[in-house]
């Protein structure tokens, strides 16, 4: 039976459950996920020496077993309280800190998805017990400037296609090698760079209105999903996942349960409700009879209340293991198959489900025109 | 407070080493990296790709989002300190982005 989420319960253990907690649901999911990046992107591979001081002025700290063993353990550890909801909020904040300290400290960890990583973590953590995750908007805010300011540098957008290619491994986009041979000498990288540039800023002023904050999130989703189908890189299939992870920090995460109302005939297959009900590890959606079977699904929370279409959207949206899921489906993709096959999987799940979550979250958009066409036909 | 000061201090960060020539911080995964051949000889007997990896903890080529200098420090760091009574001779071949190759030496003339 679902309750009232600001119940005072003990955190249970399981990892799968976001719920009691001082941390919001959206933020310890967040958080979670964070520390899943970091541990399939091999971060703590690269917790060993040698630790090159990024400010040249301090030596060289060259790699010694007890201090990687130091280090890997205190990884470990605050991962682990994060993973199973213990003393969240401090040990958030310190792996943070953690992260963040190592990156800047030395140059051979600095790896761009792993400093994001790190500071969506201590941003999670210094926030206030159960406020709205003000810090992370304004990290999402940052990430999109950051990246039109480093997208100004043409000269390595248009060189990375094709640099380097005497390393067998590495990989290269043909299409995108293909428009960079037929368009003349340096047109390809300015073209890209002045296109990602001004996405970008368009991001930032879009985040920034609440109004055009549904909107942002779309080009967020569809402009760094098209980045990575583009090059395929681990690193930037970590990248993509961190800031997509960020994004939750914009979900209204309702403070009281959910209700949903599943008729046998409202056309979503059955086996989808018993797997919602099954894996609601926080036990947040109450699952009464519905009074009429030939009705649509229903979901209420708060004082919204949708339908079917929309209604899976909500439900979906406000299911920690649905992201746990995605997350496992993505990272086994790119760690398994070579680059074309994972990029090819993952792209079509990725827009697979911007087509499901666009078709419902418009259709009160389309119809609302449709509605206006007709009324001015007659 | 503390958040916002972070936030303020990682925009300086990626701003500055963005004005960098290679910059050593950024989010930017398609940006800037350096592909890199490192070829070692011990007692004037080459070493293998195993025994290069084992000496640096690097593999002995690829490609990485350390700059050439980050590069040189791994090196320089580990023959100053661990490796310092070593006969060794280092050639690092670097290419950053699109750049031009350019070959560094161990010990340094």
């Amino acid at each position: 039976m679902a309750s009232d989420v600001n119940r005072d319960y003990p955190p249970g253990w399981n990892p799968l459950a976001c719920s009691d907690t001082p941390m919001l649901p959206n933020t310890l999911l967040m958080a979670k996920l964070s520390v899943l990046i970091l541990l399939a992107d091999g971060f703590w591979r690269q917790l060993q020496g040698p630790f090159v001081p990024t400010p040249g002025i301090f030596p060289t700290i060259p790699e010694h077993a007890a201090l990687t063993a130091a280090i890997h353990l205190v990884f470990f550890g605050l991962a682990a309280c994060i993973l199973f909801n213990r003393s969240v909020r401090p040990a958030s904040a310190s792996l943070g800190a953690f992260i963040i300290l190592l990156q800047t400290a030395s140059m051979t960890a600095f790896r761009g998805p792993d400093f994001l990583c790190g500071s969506l973590l201590l941003l999670a953590g210094l926030q206030g017990p159960r406020d709205e995750p003000v810090l992370i908007r304004w990290q999402v805010v940052l990430v999109h400037a950051v990246a039109a300011i480093e997208a100004t540098r043409a000269n390595d957008w248009g060189g990375t296609w094709v640099a380097n290619r005497w390393i067998p491994e590495d990989f290269s986009n043909p299409v995108l090698l293909l428009v960079e041979m037929i368009l003349p000498t340096g047109w390809f990288g300015t073209i890209a760079s002045g296109f990602v540039v001004l996405a970008e800023l368009g991001l930032v002023v879009a985040f920034l209105q609440p109004r055009f904050r549904k909107y942002a999130i779309w080009g967020g989703l569809i402009l760094h999903t098209g980045i990575y189908a583009a090059t395929g890189t681990t690193e930037t299939a970590a990248f993509t996942a961190g800031l997509f992870v960020s994004y939750l920090s914009f979900l209204n995460w309702p403070k009281e349960s959910v209700c949903a109302l599943w008729p046998r005939s409202c056309g979503w297959p059955m086996w989808l409700r018993i797997a919602l009900d099954r894996y609601d590890f926080d036990g947040r959606i109450d699952w009464p009879l519905p009074p009429d079977p030939n009705a649509e699904l229903e979901v209420s929370y708060g004082n919204r209340h949708r339908t079917d279409a929309r209604a899976l959207r909500d439900l979906l949206l406000l299911f920690p293991a649905f992201y746990f899921c995605l997350f496992v489906f993505a990272a086994i993709n790119q760690c398994v198959w070579p680059v074309a096959v994972s990029v090819t999987l993952n792209g079509t799940v990725a827009f697979g489900l911007l087509w499901f979550f666009s078709v419902s979250s418009f259709s009160g958009i389309r119809s609302r025109w449709r509605n206006r066409f007709s009324e001015s036909r007659y | 407070m503390a958040g916002i000061v972070f936030l303020v201090l990682q925009g300086l960060l990626l701003g500055y080493s963005r004005f960098q020539e290679k910059p050593f911080a950024h989010f930017s995964t398609v940006g800037g990296y350096t592909s890199y051949r490192m070829f070692v000889t011990l007692d004037g007997r080459s070493l293998d790709p195993s025994q290069i990896s084992e000496r640096y903890k690097i593999p002995h080529r690829g490609r990485t989002s350390l700059t050439p200098d980050g590069l040189h420090a791994v090196i320089r760091g580990f023959e100053t300190d661990e490796g310092n009574s070593d006969n060794i001779q280092v050639r690092l071949h670097t290419k950053y982005n699109a750049g031009s190759e350019e070959i560094w030496l161990w010990p340094q003339m």
